[in-house]
């Protein structure tokens, strides 16, 4: 079982990283303002290209929320997976 | 001008080796050697046998992407000099080595090591070539961003040639790695903008700006930082490896900032460089406090 200092650590962790991830897709909207507005044909191809543009933004992102996820559940096994019955993630905590 | 430049004449098996590019190469064999010694106790025999499948497969690799890359190539002060653009290799046979090398790789990989490691390391090769080379290199700022992800195959690879699992904790490695790449490589980046910008190759400071790209590598160090704590949540890595981990990611975001302080005067170009050359250290020390953890 996960101790309360794992405890607290993840969750500033989880904290830093969301607000981290947070800031990057903030930049990341002001950059593509920042190309558009630079290039010439910004406006024409604008909005497929902007979606995939947060696509590609986004798609970290979502890794990351999972990578959480399995990380909490991880620290907090089930009573099957503490009995060493198909521990899914392959954790011992 | 983009002629080719004069070069002295050299062996071809320096040619060769250029190709590999050997310098990247041995970053990559430290994070798949060191995820090897986190997941267990491996034999020299097998730490070999996987050195070599995974320089042959980055090797062919790289050889591969200077074929796609060899009009970029010519354009480029940084590369001008490799072997198809100064004409000393012919591009068929760049190719040819490429696809032996990764091919030698698999086989090596396939028949002495497991067939996931030899998968998952096929995977980074495909992932380099298609996707980050062939896709998003030319498209998109963001194409060091996923892109990175071929770069981060090394340390599954390391890890299922000692466990043949892919589980949360190589996961956890890989991503290490891919968020590792983006303040590493702007760092590069800002100090190589009109190389890039003659090539026309969108990296983000030439497409979002400079204080953009130096902004996002400040969020990216947090965030890395923060990542490589997680695995001593759930007891992956024990007070060693955070010792470690919070030291190097100090220094890594102490090196960040100061680029960050310097984003609106313009004097950013010198720490941009040293927190280009500290994230190489970095990559290699915080997996190195994952091997030595294990085994104190």
């Amino acid at each position: 079982m996960a101790t309360p200092l794992a405890e607290i650590l993840f969750i500033t962790i989880a904290a830093v990283i969301a607000v981290s991830q947070w800031l990057i897709l903030r930049s990341t909207a002001r950059g593509m303002q920042h190309k558009a507005a630079q290039s010439a044909d910004g406006v024409q191809r604008g909005s497929a290209g902007r979606a995939l543009e947060w696509t590609y933004a986004i798609v970290p992102a979502i890794a990351l929320v999972f990578l959480l996820g399995c990380a909490w559940r991880a620290m907090h096994p089930t009573a099957v997976e503490v009995e060493g019955v198909a521990p899914s993630t392959g954790i011992e905590s | 001008m983009t002629g080719s430049p004069v070069v002295p004449r050299q062996p071809l098996a320096a040619d060769i080796l250029t190709l590999t590019k050997p310098r990247i190469i041995s970053l990559l064999l430290v994070t798949t050697v060191m995820p090897m010694y986190a997941a267990g106790s491996p034999s020299i025999s097998l730490v070999l046998i996987v050195m070599l499948g995974g320089y042959l497969m980055a090797g062919g690799a790289n050889a591969v992407n200077m074929y796609f890359d060899r009009d970029i190539d010519g354009v480029m002060v940084r590369t001008r000099t490799r072997p198809i653009p100064s004409g000393r290799m012919a591009p068929q046979a760049v190719m040819a080595f490429g696809i032996a090398s990764a091919t030698a790789a698999t086989f090596l990989l396939g028949r002495f090591v497991n067939p996931l490691s030899a998968a998952l390391a096929l995977g980074g090769f495909y992932t380099y070539v298609f996707v980050y080379t062939r896709w998003l290199k030319r498209s998109t700022p963001q194409n060091i961003v996923l892109g990175g992800a071929a770069g981060a195959f090394p340390p599954l690879v390391g890890w299922a040639a000692v466990t043949n699992t892919v589980d949360l904790k190589s996961v956890l490695l890989f991503l290490i790695v891919f968020y590792w790449t983006p303040p590493h490589f702007w760092a590069l980046a800002l100090n190589k903008q009109v190389d890039y910008g003659n090539a026309g190759v969108p990296m983000a400071p030439n497409a979002w700006g400079t204080r953009e790209t130096i902004d996002q590598v400040l969020w990216y160090s947090f965030l890395l930082v923060a990542l490589t704590l997680l695995p001593v949540c759930f007891g992956m890595f024990g007070l060693p490896y955070l010792g470690a981990a919070l030291f190097l990611g100090g220094w890594f975001i102490r090196d960040a900032w100061r680029v960050w302080r310097q984003r609106d005067t313009g004097e950013w170009s010198a720490p941009a460089w040293k927190l280009y050359k500290f994230s190489l250290l970095y990559l290699a020390l915080i997996f190195a406090a994952m091997a030595v953890d294990r085994h104190v």
